[in-house]
C-alpha cells in the first residue's frame, strides 16, 4: 500500500520536469501539470474502492510511526485529494485560453496543489508544517504574479500574515514535542493527559495557519488584497483548493488529534467552542463585507470567508449530522467557487471591467455563463436541489438539536445566508438588466464544458444526496471514531504492508 | 481603505488580548498534566534516533553506538544528518521544495527587471576572485561530502558554492542565462525523486535507504545519505545561484 505515495509523486515529477522541459518547449509546463493532476485523479479513483473497504497507512522511509513519517489514506483524505486534483485540473482547463503564462507559473501552481494534497494526507504535525510552507511560498509568488498591479501589495500582506501564523504553528509543534516527545498525530491522539491550559495554547497555535487559510475571523484581513491581486484562476484555487485543504486539516486536528479520549480532551472541547464562536462571527463579517463590496473578485473572496465560517461552525459542533453537512459544504464550496470565478474571469475579460456593477446587461450577450453564475450562487446560498442545501440543512439541524451556544452559531448562519442571498441575487439580476452595453459575442469553448460539468457536480448531489452516501458515511465514521479507526490502523499495522 | 484598516487593528488587538489571556492561563494553571519540557529524553523519539534503534525500539537501554562499527540501521555518524536525511527524509524533500518554490517565484516575478548601473571591476578584484572562488567551491564540496560525518551537508555546502558563483557574477558582469541552472536543478530534483522511488521499488517504502550503511564514521559510509546530500547540494547551489542571477543580473 506504500505505493499510494505516488499520489504525491506524480505532481512532484511534473514539478521537477517543468523547468527543463520549458527550455525546449514553452507550453510544456501547462501540458505536464495538467497531465499530473489527471494521473492523480485516475490513480485516486483506482485506489478508492479498496480504501472504502478499509483505510491504509503509507510509511515513508521504512521507519514505522512514531519514528518516521506516515501518510494516512482513508475515504476522507483520499476523497478530498481527488477533489483537490480535480479542482486543479478544471481550473487549468478554464484557463486554457490564456497562453501568456511562463513555465514557472505552472511549476509553482503544481507545487501548491501537491502541498495541499500533502496537507490532507500527512499523519505527522511537522510534515504538515513543511507542506504548509511549500503551499504558502508558492501562493505568495502566484498572487504577486497576477496581472493586477495590486498583486504585489496583496501578496505582501498575505505573506506577512501567513508567515506569522506559520511561525506560531512551529511554536505549537515545539511545545507539543517538548511536552510529549512525539510528533505523530496517531500517537498524540492517545497520549497521556496534557495540562488543559497548555493543551489549549498548543492546539490554538497549531490551528492558526489553517484558520488563516480558511479566512476565519480575526485572521481574515488578507482576503481583500490577495483576491484583488491574484488572477482569476488562482483566486479560484485559493477558495477551492487551499480552503478545502485547510478545512480538512482543521477536521483532522480538532477531531482526531484532540479527540475527547486524547490527552487534549478538555482543550479540544474549548477549541470546538472557539470554532463555533469564530465561525459565527466570520459568517456575519464575511457575508457583510461581500454585501457592501463592489469589486467582483473581492465579493467572491469575502463570500468564501462566509462559507468557511459555516464549515468552522460545523466542525465545532462535531456531531454526525454536522460533519456530513461540512463534507457537503466543502464539495459545494469548491465546485461553486471555481464556477463563479471562471464566470467572473470571463466577464471581466470580455468587458474589461473589475466591478460587477459595471457589467450590467452582460448576461444578455452571454446568457449561458450568466445563468451558470446564478446556479453557482444558488448552490452557495443553499437553494434546494443544490448540494449546498443539504450542507446548510445538516449543520443547522445539528445546531438546533444541540442548543446553547450552537443557537448563536445557527442564528449567525441564517442571518449571513440572508445577506448572501441578497447580494448574489443583486449580481445575477445586474447581469440580465437591460442596458446599452455593446460587446461582440465570442465563443469560449474552454469555458463552457468545465462550467457545465461544475454545474452538474453542484446539482447531482443536491438532487440525489445518496450518491455521496458511502463516502460521507465512511468519512464521518472515521472522523468520529479516531481511536478505533485512525490510531488503530496506523499504530498496529507497523511496517510496510 | 480606512474602514478596512480599523478592522485590521481591531482584529490584531483581539488576537493579542486572546493570546495574552491564554499565556497567562498556561503559566498559572496548576491542574495536573504534561506541560512544556515535561518529556524526558528517553520518552522522546530523538532518543531512538541517537541510539539508532528506531527500527527496533525494544533494544536494551545500555546500548552504545560506537564509531568504527558497522551494521547499524543508519550509517551516519552525524546524528542531525541521520534525522534529516534518513529518519525524516520526506521533510527534507519538502524543504528542498520550499527553496525550489522560492527560486521559481523569484524567477517568475523578477524576470522583467533590468540592471541600470554598469561599472568595470578593478584588476585587483578580477585577479583575486578566481582564487576565492576555487577556495569556496572546495570548501562547499567538502561540507557536502562530509555531511554524514561532521556538521554541514547539502544545504550549507550548496549555499557556499552559490556564494562562489555570486562573487564571479559581481566581478565579471556576465550576462545571466538561467537555463543551465534550470536544467541542473531539474536533474537534481529528479535524482532525489528517483532515489525515493528506488527505495519504494526495492524496500517497499518511499525514500527508504536501500544502499549499504557501511562502517560508522568512515568517509565512504552511508551511501544513501551521501548521494542524497550530493543531489541536494547541486540543487541548492543552482537554485541560490539562479536567485542571485535574477536579483543582480540583467536580461
Amino acid at each position: 500500500m506504500n505505493n499510494a505515495l505516488l499520489l504525491l509523486a506524480f505532481p512532484l515529477t511534473a514539478v521537477f520536469l517543468i523547468p527543463v522541459g520549458t527550455v525546449f518547449y514553452k507550453g510544456f509546463g501547462r501540458f505536464l501539470s495538467m497531465l499530473s493532476y489527471l494521473a492523480g485523479i485516475v490513480y485516486g479513483i483506482y485506489l478508492f474502492p479498496s480504501i472504502l473497504a478499509g483505510s491504509k497507512t503509507v510509511i515513508v522511509g521504512n521507519w514505522a510511526p512514531p519514528f518516521g513519517i506516515n501518510l494516512f489514506i482513508s475515504p476522507f483524505s483520499l476523497g478530498l485529494v481527488i477533489l483537490i486534483f480535480s479542482a486543479a485540473f478544471i481550473i487549468m482547463v478554464t484557463d486554457l485560453q490564456n497562453k501568456g503564462k511562463s513555465g514557472q507559473y505552472y511549476l509553482l501552481y503544481t507545487l501548491f496543489v501537491m502541498a495541499s494534497a500533502g496537507m490532507v494526507l500527512t499523519g505527522d504535525i511537522f510534515n504538515l508544517f513543511v507542506f504548509l510552507e511549500i503551499g504558502g511560498i508558492a501562493s505568495f509568488a502566484l498572487i504577486a504574479a497576477g496581472a493586477s498591479p495590486m498583486g504585489s501589495a496583496g501578496s505582501l500582506r498575505y505573506l506577512i500574515q501567513a508567515q506569522i501564523t506559520s511561525l506560531s504553528m512551529l511554536a505549537g509543534i515545539i511545545l507539543i514535542y517538548s511536552a510529549s516527545g512525539v510528533l505523530n498525530i496517531a500517537v498524540l491522539a492517545q497520549f497521556k493527559t496534557f495540562n488543559p491550559a497548555f493543551a489549549f495554547l498548543a492546539l490554538a497555535l497549531l490551528l492558526f495557519p489553517f484558520m488563516l487559510e480558511s479566512k476565519l475571523f480575526p485572521l481574515h484581513t488578507w482576503v481583500g488584497g490577495a483576491y484583488l491581486g491574484a488572477d482569476h484562476p488562482f483566486a479560484a484555487s485559493m477558495s477551492g483548493i487551499a480552503a478545502t485543504a485547510a478545512g480538512a486539516v482543521m477536521l483532522r486536528i480538532v477531531l482526531t488529534l484532540a479527540n475527547p479520549q486524547s490527552g487534549f480532551g478538555t482543550a479540544g472541547k474549548s477549541i470546538q467552542t472557539m470554532l463555533i464562536i469564530l465561525g459565527g462571527i466570520t459568517v456575519l463579517i464575511g457575508e457583510g463585507a461581500a454585501f457592501t463590496e463592489k469589486n467582483f473578485k473581492k465579493t467572491l473572496g469575502y463570500s468564501s470567508a462566509g462559507q468557511m465560517g459555516i464549515i468552522a461552525v460545523g466542525i465545532g459542533l462535531a456531531t454526525k449530522d454536522a460533519l456530513a453537512g461540512v463534507l457537503f459544504l466543502i464539495l459545494n464550496h469548491t465546485a461553486a467557487k471555481i464556477l463563479l470565478f471562471s464566470v467572473a474571469g470571463l466577464f471581466s475579460k470580455v468587458s474589461g471591467k473589475e466591478k460587477w456593477a459595471d457589467m450590467k446587461g452582460i448576461g444578455r450577450i452571454y446568457p449561458l455563463p450568466a445563468a451558470l453564475f446564478a446556479a453557482g450562487a444558488m448552490a452557495l446560498f443553499g437553494i434546494p436541489m443544490f448540494s449546498g442545501f443539504w450542507g446548510k440543512l445538516y449543520v443547522l439541524k445539528s445546531a438546533f438539536a444541540l442548543g446553547g451556544l450552537a443557537y448563536a452559531g445557527a442564528g449567525a448562519i441564517l442571518l449571513g445566508t440572508i445577506f448572501e442571498g441578497i447580494y448574489f441575487m443583486k449580481i445575477s439580476h445586474t447581469f440580465f438588466e437591460k442596458s446599452d452595453i455593446s460587446l461582440e459575442r465570442k465563443h469560449y469553448p474552454f469555458f463552457g464544458i468545465p462550467a457545465l460539468f461544475l454545474a452538474a457536480v453542484l446539482l447531482a448531489p443536491g438532487l440525489f444526496p445518496s450518491i455521496l452516501g458511502p463516502w460521507v458515511q465512511a468519512s464521518v465514521k472515521e472522523l468520529l471514531n479516531p481511536i478505533s479507526g485512525y490510531v488503530h490502523i496506523i499504530l498496529t499495522s507497523g511496517g510496510a504492508m | 481603505m480606512r474602514r478596512n484598516e480599523s478592522l485590521i487593528h481591531i482584529a490584531a488587538f483581539l488576537l493579542v488580548i486572546g493570546l495574552s489571556a491564554v499565556l497567562y492561563a498556561v503559566f498559572t494553571d496548576t491542574r495536573p498534566g504534561l506541560k512544556a519540557l515535561d518529556a524526558s529524553l528517553k520518552e522522546r523519539v530523538s532518543y531512538h534516533y541517537l541510539l539508532k534503534t528506531a527500527g527496533n525500539p525494544a533494544q536494551p537501554a545500555e546500548r552504545k553506538v560506537t564509531v568504527g562499527k558497522s551494521g547499524y540501521e543508519d550509517g551516519s555518524a552525524n546524528i542531525v544528518t541521520a534525522i534529516v536525511v534518513d529518519y525524516r527524509a520526506l521533510d527534507t524533500l519538502g524543504e528542498v521544495l520550499v527553496l525550489f518554490a522560492a527560486s521559481a517565484g523569484v524567477g517568475l516575478l523578477m524576470s522583467k527587471r533590468k540592471r541600470k548601473i554598469e561599472t568595470e571591476a578593478s584588476p585587483i578584484v578580477t585577479t583575486a576572485v578566481p582564487m576565492i572562488m576555487l577556495f569556496a567551491v572546495v570548501v562547499g564540496l567538502y561540507i557536502i561530502f562530509h555531511g554524514h560525518l561532521s556538521p554541514g551537508g547539502g544545504f550549507p555546502g550548496g549555499a557556499i558554492i552559490a556564494s562562489a558563483y555570486m562573487i564571479q557574477f559581481l566581478a565579471f558582469r556576465k550576462k545571466f542565462s538561467g537555463n543551465l541552472f534550470k536544467i541542473l536543478e531539474s536533474l537534481a530534483g529528479l535524482g532525489i525523486l528517483g532515489m525515493g522511488l528506488a527505495g519504494l521499488y526495492t524496500e517497499g517504502s518511499f525514500l527508504a535507504n536501500f544502499l549499504p550503511t557501511g562502517e560508522l564514521g568512515a568517509v565512504f559510509s552511508a551511501a544513501g545519505i551521501m548521494i542524497l546530500y550530493a543531489l541536494i547540494g547541486i540543487k541548492v547551489a543552482s537554485e541560490l545561484s539562479s536567485i542571485i542571477g535574477h536579483f543582480i543580473g540583467e536580461k
